[in-house]
């Protein structure tokens, strides 16, 4: 089957276990399916028509002898949908076409043998249960595709959305109470407040508080289940494994993405979700430093797909990542012959600006690597900067600021990078709650006071105002950067007197590399190693 | 519960599934069905396959057959899906032995058209399949003995219907026109006329029933006749006829053939036991005047109210579910047992919620209890459809009072065939587990 978004994703659930219970239709299998609406019934039997190429529709009103006339289909189809069955439940034929059906019941699992849905009306399910007793006992399944027939209001906070990138942390504090006004008046939670929860999480994860962004993503999670909305089960899982990456239990997000998530997408037939979740799991694994595997699902699970589907926005992201890819494999030539031949021009082409200005931005990277600042600069000041002032982009303005500043300090310009930092940087972090993105830039600030021997006011914000926002957030991976930079400049310091201090730092951040299995692992071991050349970590 | 790679996990949920059917009852001379087959009688509660065998004039424990024990006309009902169909075919291959019993079994569903079935189709019926089961085991009888029968045919029903009512009329010229095989063909023929529902059905009914006695005295003098050749072959003392379908007799025609035409049933001379429906044995309390009623309860995993569970039940039904199911699908006993309380001792729904497990986990999960909750939810949101809001007040009457409390009405018949109420041993009543947990039942709790 192929997933198509004119299947309410509530009856993802439903359609999945319609699927499991039919199998390939090819043998006796009774599902009753409930309906409202015969266009969406209609939609529903032309989706499986995809599982089920010979699948057959019978209508129960232009069939005078049912019986033969599934005996006579079942001949050449497999699946049979019978429809307009309301002449079984008249009145004045005293449900006669019911009890024949229901007595034939052996006789139709012997002769027709296949697998039958048979369209009944929320009223007629009952009638149908009384009636037709025995056949009612025989179903393998009542499903429901039902949909409310009468569009209800929909209350204000459902159609409230905030920009979780670029509001303000006000903002952000505003939005979270009135979801969680709401939330907290409700008796039992709707499809619709999975959605408000999921928003919640991904307000706090913005906010970096990972831990109340894991628990709401969670509830997601089970009020999803509880509706058996199979999809938006998935996409839930997919926050939650989102927020396990982002505080660097791989491990963790790995096995959700694979057991949880894409499972469920594969049995969807959801060929779009399949491919941004294996993109995913190529994340974590690129961070590992799998770049072999890696690029081999990106460019044999990812790309293909998004050929296929004609989305050249997509398209261009999976050549960007490839291009990380090569990037942390050392070939720059050719990642940047993808970026500026292949995915910039493809982003002019369909007007994405923004993403211009993202690949102009890694473009920028891979020439600051190689040292080529001016051109980096020119690039971030003329390229870069002016797409997102122009979107008011303020967090990519940040952004984007800080790495001018990155090439300043580079040059050794480190009044002016210290400048841009403290007033172009760090209050565009506070004004978003970006906790995270504060403890950065505290870290390239201390890095600048380094560089300029101010050690103490250095030593002072690593301690104080960095590392116990990495710890605070549960973000092993900054922690452990964090640590290691610490190290190295109480090394810078005074390598005696911080021994003990030093190698407790290094040691720490050993150990989360080798449980996230990154390869920062080998530069830390080293650096241990010279503390005390003969012994091993 | 040791590891499965995904491979092992999704074969194992694929062979669970295709084990897990109840759309037909096992077969005791199939091996792959015999394999699944679990007693459960020990777990029905005081119900004893026992006492049917002792109405039977069969003793248990010796098993021997008194021959001298009057003819039995026996009923066997019970609630849909509680394995009457099975338990049938069991007690077939028990009886069916040299010293015991010379079982005929006749579906009716197969054999005829059940809708607007009448006595004298299931006789004919009878006759049928034991004259074709004789020619098979190619028991010897006696020309004289088969004559009755054959006159009857074609001085009462030959003569009387055409070529064109008579479907596969007889040619006297080239087959034969005496003996087993005539006969077989030609009550194949009375029954295949009846069953493809020719608008002559009517007919020979009439023609039938207008020469019944003859007709009654022709098929018992032939089965005395069998039973004495039976005897001499070593296949069985007295004929025993199981006849399973007739529980699908719609309301009027079950009380026409049960307790209307009980008269002209019981004039063949033999030993019956009909499934009947459980709507007859429930509302209809003059069956037990005509027929010894046997009812086969539900399996009772525990007492009315009662929140400890009694073990052999349990073991019994865990016994049904792991010979379909590997073990290692479940993450743990608990999950198992959950279910087996949920379904009430009622198989099909026992094997309806394992299917709904499996489902739950597409081949990749082990069944945990949040699956299970998941598949109990499933049910129970089915159950919903069958109950009226007003039930939900009768139910939680019923589940509060005593055992001896059944108040027969309308309402409490419906609730009862629908399901939504099981009946165990000695014939107290309990709303099923599932309903138990909707928000209406609840609700009704609290009133």
């Amino acid at each position: 089957m192929d997933w198509t978004q004119q299947i309410d994703s509530q009856h993802s659930g439903t359609l999945l276990r319609l699927l499991y219970l039919m199998e390939d239709g090819k043998r006796f299998c009774l599902i009753l399916a409930e309906y409202t609406l015969g266009e969406y019934r209609n939609t529903i039997i032309k989706e499986l028509a995809s599982h089920y190429p010979d699948q057959a529709i019978v209508s129960a009103a232009h069939s005078e002898d049912i019986v033969a006339t599934l005996k006579a289909t079942a001949a050449t189809a497999s699946v049979i949908h019978i429809i307009d069955t309301q002449c079984w439940f008249d009145d004045s034929k005293d449900y006669s076409l019911l009890h024949r059906l229901n007595q034939r019941r052996e006789w139709l699992a012997q002769h027709v043998d296949r697998g039958l849905v048979i369209w009944l009306s929320v009223a007629q399910v009952s009638h149908f249960a009384h009636e037709a007793a025995d056949l009612w006992a025989w179903r393998k399944a009542l499903v429901n595709f039902c949909q409310a027939i009468e569009a209800t209001p929909t209350p204000l906070v459902y159609r409230q959305v905030i920009d979780e990138d670029n509001s303000t942390l006000a903002d952000k504090h505003q939005r979270l109470t009135e979801i969680q006004t709401y939330l907290a008046s409700r008796t039992a939670y709707s499809l619709a407040d999975a959605l408000l929860w999921q928003e919640q999480a991904r307000i706090l994860r913005r906010m970096g508080d990972l831990d109340a962004a894991l628990a709401c993503t969670l509830q997601s999670v089970n009020i999803n289940k509880a509706h058996n909305d199979k999809r938006a089960t998935a996409v839930s899982y997919g926050d939650w494994a989102d927020v396990l990456q982002a505080r660097g239990e791989w491990d963790e997000a790995l096995r959700i993405r694979h057991e949880e998530e894409l499972p469920i997408y594969v049995a969807l037939g959801d060929k779009r979700n399949i491919a941004v979740t294996m993109g995913k799991i190529a994340d974590v694994l690129q961070a590992r430093g799998a770049w072999d595997e890696a690029l081999r699902i990106r460019r044999e699970e990812e790309l293909p797909v998004y050929e296929a589907l004609g989305d050249k926005r997509s398209i261009a992201v999976s050549e960007r990542k490839i291009a990380d890819i090569l990037i942390y494999r050392g070939e720059l030539d050719q990642a940047l012959l993808i970026l500026t031949e292949r995915c910039i021009p493809s982003m002019k082409a369909i007007g994405a600006t923004k993403d211009v200005a993202v690949f102009q931005g890694i473009v920028a990277d891979i020439l600051q690597d190689r040292g080529k600042w001016d051109e980096a600069l020119r690039i971030r000041r003329a390229e870069e900067l002016p797409i997102y002032k122009a979107l008011g982009d303020k967090r990519s303005i940040a952004i984007t600021m800080g790495k001018i500043a990155d090439v300043l300090q580079a040059r050794g310009e480190w009044d002016e990078a210290l400048r841009i930092r403290r007033e172009e940087v760090l209050p565009v972090r506070v004004a978003l709650g970006d906790k995270r993105g504060i403890a950065f830039t505290m870290g390239k600030i201390a890095e600048v006071l380094q560089a300029r021997g101010e050690w103490g006011e250095a030593l002072r914000i690593r301690r104080e105002e960095q590392l116990p926002v990495y710890e605070a957030l549960g973000d092993q991976h900054s922690l452990l950067i964090g640590q290691t930079n610490l190290a190295q400049l109480l090394q810078t310091l005074n390598p005696q007197q911080h021994a003990t201090e030093i190698r407790q730092l290094l040691t720490t951040a050993l150990n989360t590399a080798i449980d996230l299995h990154i390869p920062e692992q080998d530069i830390i071991r080293k650096r241990l190693q010279a503390l005390e050349p003969d012994s091993k970590p | 519960m040791s590891a499965l790679s995904p491979t092992e996990l999704l074969a194992l949920t694929r062979a669970a599934k295709r084990k897990l059917r109840y759309d037909s009852p096992l077969d005791p001379d199939n091996p792959e069905d015999t394999a699944l087959l679990v007693d459960l009688n020990e777990a029905r509660g005081n119900f004893s396959q026992d006492k049917l065998l002792f109405e039977l004039g069969v003793d248990a424990i010796s098993q021997t057959l008194d021959e001298e024990n009057p003819y039995q006309y026996i009923v066997f009902g019970g609630h849909r899906g509680c394995g009457k169909s099975t338990e049938l075919r069991r007690l077939a291959k028990f009886l069916h032995q040299p010293n015991l019993y010379y079982v005929v079994l006749v579906d009716a569903l197969t054999e005829l058209d059940i809708n607007n079935l009448n006595y004298s189709d299931i006789l004919l019926a009878q006759a049928k399949v034991l004259i074709q089961q004789l020619q098979d085991d190619a028991i010897p009888l006696e020309a004289a003995y088969l004559s009755k029968l054959e006159q009857w045919f074609s001085q009462r029903v030959n003569t009387q219907l055409s070529e064109r009512q008579l479907v596969g009329k007889l040619e006297t010229g080239g087959k034969a026109s005496t003996g087993l095989p005539f006969l077989g063909n030609l009550f194949a023929s009375l029954t295949t006329a009846i069953s493809v529902g020719s608008t002559h059905k009517e007919e020979i009914r009439t023609l039938v029933r207008n020469s019944f006695s003859e007709f009654a005295s022709a098929f018992n003098l032939l089965i005395r006749h069998v039973e004495e050749q039976l005897k001499l072959a070593g296949h069985g003392n007295k004929i025993l006829f199981i006849i399973d379908g007739t529980d699908r007799l719609s309301n009027n025609d079950a009380n026409n053939f049960f307790v209307r035409d009980i008269h002209q049933l019981k004039q063949i001379t033999s030993h019956f036991i009909y499934c009947t429906p459980i709507e007859i044995l429930t509302e209809n309390n003059r069956i037990g005047q005509d027929f010894s009623v046997f009812r086969l309860p539900m399996v009772k995993i525990a007492e009315k109210g009662a929140t400890d569970y009694h073990p052999i039940p349990i073991a019994k039904l865990t016994e049904l579910i792991h010979k379909r199911t590997d073990p290692r699908l479940f993450a743990d006993t608990t999950a198992l047992d959950q279910l087996i309380k949920a379904s009430g001792g009622h198989i099909r729904d026992l094997m309806r919620l394992m299917d709904f497990c499996l489902a739950e986990t597409l081949g990749r999960k082990l069944i945990d209890t949040d699956i299970a909750n998941t598949a109990i939810k499933f049910l129970a949101t089915e159950y919903q459809r069958v109950i009226q809001q007003n039930d939900y007040a009768l139910l939680v009457e019923i589940d509060r009072a005593d055992k001896s409390h059944v108040p027969v009405s309308q309402q409490s018949c419906h609730l009862l065939y629908n399901l939504v109420l099981l009946e165990y041993n000695s014939y107290w009543w309990q709303s099923h587990p599932v309903v138990r947990t909707l928000p209406a039942y609840q609700l009704a709790l609290t009133a």
